[in-house]
C-alpha cells in the first residue's frame, strides 16, 4: 500500500473523531490526488475527449483510501472534502478566465478551437459559486448536495449515502436548489 | 435576498413539491390552499416553480469534467519571452483543443511563426508521429495558397512536442461566422477555397480528418487557408485493427467522454469507421450548411446527440432555414452530406466544380447579395427585388421563378421521400451524461398509404448467425448492429455484430453463468441484458454495457425500472416499473431529469404492461399520449391490447389485438406507428413459437409458418426489420441393445423433434414427435418399422407411458385447454381424461401395479408437486411434499424418483428419491455438468438401484446413474457428440434414446413490403 494512502486513511479516521488539525493536512493530500488524476485522465483520453465525470473523484478515493480500515462516515468525509476541493478548483479557473476575457489580447490571429466540454456547460460557475454561499446560508443541506451532484458528479444514490440522507431527499431538495439557484443567477445576469 | 427563517424554508420547500406534483390544472387551487394568504409565500414559490420551469439542463452536467483541466492547465503553458528551442514566444494567441497556440518568432530564420503545443502523448507514438512529418511535409510542398504551410514538427529541450507553421493574419472562419451574416455569394466563395485546398491534398494522398471553422483562417484580402493537415491524424484515438471496423468503432469513444467538435464528424467518424476523403467532403458540406443557415446540421445539448443525429438524422432542407436557397445548392450540400459514402460526392473536385458553376449562375443573375443568417433570414424577396427592377433583376426574377416552378415540380417527390422516412423512424436522441440515457420513440398519426396490416406482409430471412449455438438476440433501433449471446462449451457469451458486414466482435467473454434476455437500449448505445450467476432465471440482475466503448465493464441497473422513452419534447421520460413484491407493473412519467415521477397507471400480475424488460412505451407525436402493450390472460392463454393514456385528462382507451390467445409470449414490441405489436409465442394449441403479428385492425398474422421456434422480436426503429432467434431440433431415436455393448443404432430417419418415450410390455416403442409439423404420440418397432400414430388432430400430445398390462396409455395433453394427463387405450382410442384444473398437470407414469398414474401438478407457475390420480379415474390426491417435478418410479415399484427444489432462490437441483414403502427421502446432489432443469427426464435402472440423468461434461450428453446406495454416479452410455432429450429403459434393459442437435441462430426478418 502506498504512504500516501495510508497517511490519508489515518487523517481521515482522526479527523472523523474530532481531530480538526487532520483535516488541514489532509486537504492539500487529496488536492493533489486529485490534480495528479486530472492530469492522468487527460493524457490519457485524446483530444477532444475529457474525462468521465465521476470518474475522477472516485478513482482519486480508491488510491487514497486503504478501504479495509475505513467506515463509510470516513468514505462519506472523503467525498465531502473532494468535492469542496472540486468546486474550489473550478471557481478558482473559472475566475481565471473571466480576468483573462476582461483583459483581452488584441490579437487578431487565433487558432481557438471550441470545446464542446466548455459549450455544455455554458453556465457562469462564479456566478453560481455566490448564489450556492447564499444558499448555505438558508439551507446548508442544499448546497452540500448541489456540491456533490454537480460539483462532483455524484449520482443521486451516492450523494444521499454521502450525506446519511434518503435518495427521495435528495431527489427533493436537489429540484429545489436547482430552481433556486437558477433564480439567483439568472437575476444576476438581469441586474 | 433577506434572511430566511428555517421554518420558512421549509414552508416554501414543501408547498413546492407539492406544487410539482399536481397538474397545472390543480396547481392553483393547491397554491391558494396551501398558502393560505401568505401572499409572500406564493410569491415565493410561485417564482421557484417559473424558474424550475425555465432550468431546462440547467447545472444538469457535473462540472467536474472540466475540473480537470483547470487542475493541470497550468502545467500547459509557455510564458511570453519564453525560448522553445529557436523559437520565442511573442504572445499567446490561442487555446486550441490540443494546447496553446503562441505568435513566436523564429530566431534563426528572423521569421515569424505560429507554433502550437502538441499533447505529450503524441511524442510516445514515434511511428505516428513519423507518418504525420511526412504528411505535414508532403502538404506543405503542395505549396497550394489555400493550404498553410508548416515549417517544422519538432520537440522542446524538455520534450514537449510542437509544430510551427505559416503565422496568418486573419480571423477564423468561425469568428467570421459570428461576427455578422455571410452573404450566400461569400459562403459560396469561401466553400470554393475550402474544396480547392482538399483538392490538392486529396490528390497528394492526404485527407485532413478535421475541417471545422476553427481550421480555416481568412486573411484580410479574402483568401483562406487551411489548418492542420493531417494534425487529426495524429492525435486520433489507436485503431487496435485497421482491418476490422468493428473495433475502431469501440475504441472511439466511451460513455460519459464528451467528444470534441462532433458537429463536423462525418458519420463513418462518428461510428469509428476507417476515413478516406469522403470525411472532408462530409465535413465541408457541414461548413457550407453552417455558413449559409447560421448553424451546423446536426445539433444537440450534448455531443452524443450531435453523434446520434449524424448517424441517424437526416438534415434540415436549407429552404426551411433560410429562405429563397437555391434549389442547386440544396442539392449540393445534400450530396456532400450523404450518410453513405457510396452516395456523396466521389472527389471534392467534382463539388468545387459544381459550387463553381452554382456562384456563376448567381453572379450572373444577382444584383442584391442577399444576407443568409439566423438573424436575418429574409433573402430580399422576389417582389422586392423586382421593385428594383434592372434588367438583370429581372432576369433573376425569372429565373427564381424558373427555380421556383422547378423546385415545386421536384418538392413533393423529395418532400414525400422523405417522409416516407421520418414517419416510421423512431426519432432517437441520446444524451451520454451521468446517469441520464433518454430516447424518444415516436409514433406517426395513422397513415393510410401505410396501413398498419401491411409490417412484414412479405419478408426476407436472412440468417445473422450460422454456429447454431445463438440463444438471445437483439437488433439496434438503427437496425445497424446486432448483438447476441452464444453459447459454447458451456460458457456464455455476448457478441456484435454489425448487420452489413462480416465482423463478429466479443463484447463479454464467456463465462459460467447464464444470461436471461437481451435488449439494446432505445438510442443504441447500450446492451442491456439479464444475466444470472447461478442459471436461475428468477434472480437474474439486469446489467448494461457499452455498445460503444472496449472493455468498459457492465453495470446493473435497476431491475425495477424498464427502458425510457423521451417524450419528443425531451423533457419527459415514460416507462414501466415492476414491482417483485407486489407483483405489479406501473406505468410512470418523470421529468427528463427522473424527478416529478408520477404513476399514471398500475397492472397486477399476471396483467402486464409489456411483457419483458425490453418493452417501452412510446410516445404520440404531440406528447399528448403514451402507449404500450398490455397483456392479459386467461385459461386459455394470454392475450394482447394495445394500452393508450391521454396525459392531459388521464383518459385509458385499451384497443384489444386479436382474440388470438397465447402461450409462452416473449418480446413484444410495439410498432412504430403503434398499430400493431409483433411478437414471438405459441398460439394456443400450436407446437411451435413463431412470429406474429397483431394489428388494431384486428388482424393477426404469422410472420413465420415452420418447424421451428423463435424466440424474440426486437424491431428496429423504423420497424421494417426484426430480430429474433430461431431453433431448430433435429433429433432421432437411438437404441442401444443390451448384452451388444456395441455402437448405438439410429431407428429413426425422420426430421423435426422426437420428445419423450416409453416403451411398452409388447416391445414396442412410444414416443411423441411434432416431426409432422404437430406434436402427436406414436408407436413403432424397435428396429423403426411399424410406425403407428395413436393421437391425431388434438392438439399437443406428449409423455406416453404404457400400463404394465399393455392396455392403457397415459399422456399429457392440452386437448381441452391447458395440459391434463389423459389415457387413451393401447390402439389410442376412448381418451379419457384424468386431470382437470386451472393449472397445469404433466409427466405421467404408470406405478408398476398398474393401479395409478404419477404426476406432477403445478399448484402454481412456481410451485411443482407430485399427486397421483387413480388410472380408472378418481380425486387426486398429493403424494409428497415440497418442490418436486418430473415423477420417474422405479420397475420393482418401490421408489420413486424427481427433481427437487427447496423453492428459495439459488438453491440447486437435486435428485430426491423417496421409498414408497417406509416414505424416507433421500436427495443427491449431482455434478454441475447436468443440465439441472424441471426439463430434463429422470429414468430408473432396469435393476431398480439406481437414479439415470443427463449429464453433459465434455460438452457431450451421456447418461449417468446415482445409486439410491448413496456411491459415486456412474457414467452408461459413451455417446461422443449429440444432445440427449429423452431416454428410458426396456424391461429387458435395452435402452432408447433420442438424441440430436438443437441449432439456434439469430434470423432478421426484414419487410419487403406487400
Amino acid at each position: 500500500m502506498p504512504p500516501a494512502s495510508q497517511n490519508v486513511t489515518a487523517l481521515l479516521i482522526d479527523w472523523g473523531k474530532g481531530d480538526k488539525a487532520a483535516l488541514d493536512q489532509l486537504v492539500p493530500l487529496v488536492y493533489e490526488e486529485l490534480r495528479r488524476q486530472a492530469a492522468r485522465y487527460l493524457r490519457r483520453e485524446r483530444v477532444g475527449h475529457t474525462l468521465q465525470t465521476t470518474a475522477l473523484i472516485h478513482e482519486a478515493y480508491l488510491r487514497l483510501i486503504d478501504q479495509r480500515n475505513v467506515h463509510w462516515q470516513n468514505r462519506a468525509q472523503f467525498f465531502g472534502i473532494a468535492a469542496q476541493l472540486m468546486r474550489r478548483i473550478l471557481v478558482d479557473y473559472a475566475r481565471t478566465k473571466k480576468r483573462a476575457k476582461r483583459g483581452g489580447s488584441d490579437v487578431r490571429v487565433s487558432f481557438t478551437d471550441i470545446k464542446i466540454g466548455e459549450k455544455v456547460q455554458d453556465l457562469d460557475v462564479v456566478a453560481l459559486d455566490e448564489a450556492l454561499e447564499r444558499l448555505a446560508e438558508i439551507d446548508e443541506q442544499q448546497s452540500k448536495i448541489v456540491e456533490l451532484r454537480f460539483f462532483s458528479g455524484l449520482t443521486v444514490e451516492e450523494t444521499a449515502e454521502v450525506l446519511a440522507i434518503s435518495p427521495a431527499t435528495v431527489k427533493r431538495d436537489w429540484s429545489v436548489a436547482k430552481a433556486w439557484l437558477h433564480r439567483e443567477i439568472r437575476g444576476d445576469k438581469q441586474e | 435576498m433577506s434572511k430566511v427563517s428555517a421554518q420558512y424554508w421549509q414552508q416554501v420547500k414543501d408547498v413546492f413539491e407539492g406544487a410539482l406534483q399536481r397538474r397545472d390544472a390543480e396547481r392553483s387551487e393547491f397554491l391558494d390552499q396551501a398558502c393560505a394568504g401568505d401572499s409572500e409565500l406564493r410569491r415565493e414559490v410561485e417564482s421557484l416553480l417559473k424558474s424550475h420551469e425555465e432550468a431546462g439542463s440547467f447545472m444538469e452536467v457535473p462540472a467536474v469534467a472540466s475540473a480537470a483541466e483547470s487542475l493541470i492547465g497550468e502545467q500547459n503553458k509557455l510564458r511570453v519571452g519564453q525560448v522553445v528551442n529557436h523559437y520565442e514566444i511573442l504572445a499567446a494567441i490561442g487555446e486550441g483543443g490540443m494546447g496553446e497556440v503562441y505568435l513566436a518568432k523564429d530566431t534563426v530564420l528572423g521569421r515569424r511563426v505560429a507554433l502550437k503545443l502538441l499533447p505529450e502523448y503524441v511524442s510516445k507514438d514515434p511511428d505516428r508521429l513519423r507518418r504525420f512529418k511526412q504528411e505535414a511535409r508532403t502538404a506543405s510542398t503542395l505549396s497550394h495558397p489555400n493550404v498553410c504551410v508548416v515549417h517544422e514538427i519538432g520537440q522542446s529541450d524538455d520534450g514537449r512536442p510542437f509544430i510551427t507553421m505559416e503565422y496568418i493574419e486573419g480571423v477564423t472562419l468561425r469568428q467570421r461566422m459570428q461576427d455578422r451574416p455571410m452573404k450566400l455569394n461569400e459562403a459560396i466563395d469561401i466553400a470554393i477555397q475550402i474544396a480547392d485546398a482538399l483538392t490538392a491534398a486529396h490528390e497528394a494522398g492526404i485527407v485532413h480528418r478535421d475541417i471545422k471553422p476553427e481550421n480555416i483562417i481568412i486573411r484580410r484580402d479574402g483568401y483562406l487557408k487551411v489548418l492542420d493537415f493531417g494534425l487529426a491524424k495524429l492525435t486520433e484515438p489507436t485503431r487496435l485493427n485497421t482491418n476490422d471496423s468493428m473495433s475502431t468503432l469501440l475504441v472511439h469513444s466511451s460513455p460519459g467522454m464528451v467528444m470534441g467538435t462532433a458537429a463536423y464528424m462525418s458519420p463513418e467518424q462518428a461510428r469509428g469507421l476507417p476515413v478516406d476523403e469522403h470525411t472532408d467532403i462530409w465535413s465541408l458540406g457541414v461548413v457550407l450548411y453552417e455558413m449559409v443557415s447560421g448553424q451546423p446540421p446536426f445539433t444537440g445539448p450534448t455531443p452524443t446527440d450531435v453523434v446520434v443525429a449524424i448517424v441517424e438524422k437526416e438534415q434540415k432542407p436549407l429552404s426551411e432555414q433560410v429562405e429563397d436557397v437555391p434549389y442547386e445548392l440544396e442539392r449540393i450540400v445534400r450530396k456532400a452530406l450523404r450518410k453513405d459514402t457510396d452516395q456523396r460526392y466521389q472527389i471534392v473536385k467534382e463539388m468545387a466544380i459544381d459550387l463553381r458553376s452554382l456562384r456563376r449562375d448567381i453572379e450572373i443573375h444577382r444584383s442584391v447579395a442577399p444576407n443568409l443568417s439566423e438573424h436575418d433570414k429574409s433573402f430580399p424577396s422576389r417582389s422586392s427585388s423586382a421593385a428594383v427592377a434592372t434588367g438583370t433583376d429581372r432576369a433573376w426574377d425569372t429565373n427564381a421563378r424558373e427555380a421556383a416552378r422547378a423546385t415545386v415540380v421536384e418538392a413533393p417527390l423529395v418532400r414525400k421521400k422523405r417522409w416516407g422516412t421520418f414517419a416510421v423512424i423512431l426519432v432517437a436522441g441520446v444524451v451520454i451524461a451521468g446517469a441520464g440515457f433518454w430516447v424518444y420513440k415516436k409514433f406517426s398519426a395513422p397513415d393510410t398509404a401505410n396501413p398498419s396490416s401491411s409490417h412484414f406482409r412479405k419478408v426476407n430471412v436472412t440468417k445473422v448467425t450460422t454456429n447454431g449455438n445463438a440463444l438471445f438476440a437483439s437488433i439496434s433501433p438503427d437496425g445497424k448492429y446486432v448483438a447476441y449471446i452464444k453459447s459454447e462449451g458451456g460458457k456464455e457469451s455476448l457478441w456484435l455484430r454489425q448487420v452489413e458486414g462480416a465482423g463478429h466482435l466479443q463484447v463479454l467473454p464467456p463465462i459460467e453463468g447464464h444470461y436471461y434476455g437481451l435488449a439494446f437500449s432505445p438510442e443504441g448505445n447500450f446492451i442491456y441484458y439479464g444475466y444470472s450467476e447461478t442459471g436461475d432465471s428468477n434472480v437474474s440482475e439486469i446489467y448494461k454495457v457499452p455498445v460503444l466503448g472496449a472493455g468498459a465493464p457492465p453495470v446493473k441497473v435497476n431491475l425495477e425500472d424498464g427502458p425510457t422513452s423521451f417524450s419528443h419534447a425531451g423533457n419527459r421520460v415514460a416507462f414501466v416499473r415492476r414491482s417483485l413484491e407486489s407483483r405489479t407493473d406501473t406505468l410512470v412519467i418523470a421529468n427528463a431529469d427522473r424527478t416529478n415521477e408520477q404513476n399514471l397507471a398500475s397492472r397486477k400480475w399476471p396483467d402486464r404492461f409489456s411483457w419483458e424488460m425490453s418493452t417501452r412505451p412510446a410516445w404520440s407525436e404531440d406528447d399528448q399520449r403514451v402507449a404500450l402493450p398490455l397483456v392479459n390472460s386467461d385459461a386459455n392463454g394470454f392475450f394482447i391490447s394495445i394500452y393508450e393514456m391521454r396525459l392531459a385528462d388521464r383518459t385509458e382507451k385499451i384497443t384489444p389485438l386479436s382474440a388470438q390467445h397465447f402461450q409462452e409470449p416473449g418480446v413484444i414490441s410495439l410498432t412504430s406507428d403503434a398499430r400493431g405489436v409483433v411478437l414471438s409465442a405459441r398460439a394456443q394449441g400450436a407446437s411451435f413459437q413463431q412470429l406474429w403479428y397483431l394489428g388494431i385492425d384486428g388482424s393477426a398474422r404469422t410472420i413465420t409458418n415452420d418447424l421451428s421456434d423463435y424466440r424474440g422480436a426486437f424491431l428496429t426503429a423504423d420497424s421494417k426489420s426484426l430480430v429474433s432467434v430461431q431453433t431448430q431440433v433435429l433429433s432421432n431415436i437411438w437404441a442401444l441393445t443390451k448384452g451388444e455393448g456395441g455402437d448405438p443404432t439410429q431407428i429413426t430417419s425422420g426430421v423435426g423433434r422426437y420428445f419423450d418415450m416409453g416403451w411398452a410390455p409388447d416391445g414396442k416403442v412410444l414416443y411423441a414427435s411434432d416431426a409432422s409439423g404437430n406434436a402427436d404420440i406414436y408407436e413403432m418397432a424397435l428396429n423403426g418399422t411399424g410406425v403407428r400414430q395413436l393421437t391425431s388432430g388434438m392438439k399437443r400430445n406428449y409423455a406416453p407411458s404404457v400400463s404394465p398390462d399393455n392396455r392403457f396409455v397415459v399422456f399429457h395433453s392440452n386437448r381441452s385447454g391447458i395440459f391434463q394427463i389423459w389415457r387413451m387405450d393401447r390402439d389410442g382410442s376412448n381418451p379419457v381424461q384424468l386431470t382437470t384444473g386451472n393449472s397445469e398437470s404433466n409427466w405421467p407414469q404408470v406405478s408398476p401395479d398398474g393401479k395409478y398414474v404419477i404426476f406432477q401438478h403445478f399448484e402454481s407457475a412456481a410451485s411443482g408437486t407430485l399427486w397421483k390420480v387413480p388410472i380408472e379415474g378418481g380425486q387426486p390426491i398429493r403424494i409428497a411434499e415440497g418442490f418436486a417435478v418430473r415423477p420417474a418410479i422405479s420397475p420393482d415399484g418401490k421408489w420413486l424418483a424427481f427433481w427437487q427444489n427447496d423453492g428459495q432462490p439459488n438453491s440447486r437441483w437435486r435428485v430426491g428419491v423417496i421409498s414408497l414403502e417406509d416414505g424416507k427421502v433421500r436427495t443427491f446432489g449431482l455434478a454441475p455438468t447436468v443440465p439441472v432443469q424441471w426439463d430434463t427426464p429422470l429414468r430408473w435402472t432396469p435393476d431398480s438401484q439406481s437414479v439415470a440423468y443427463i449429464d453433459s461434461r465434455g460438452g457431450v450428453d451421456n447418461i449417468w446413474a446415482q445409486p439410491t446406495a448413496g456411491t459415486s454416479p456412474k457414467q452408461l452410455t459413451n455417446f461422443t457428440g449429440s444432445r440427449i432429450f429423452s431416454f428410458d429403459w426396456s424391461r429387458e434393459g435395452d435402452l432408447i434414446a433420442s438424441r440430436g442437435v438443437i441449432t439456434s441462430d439469430v434470423v432478421l426478418i426484414s419487410d419487403v413490403g406487400r
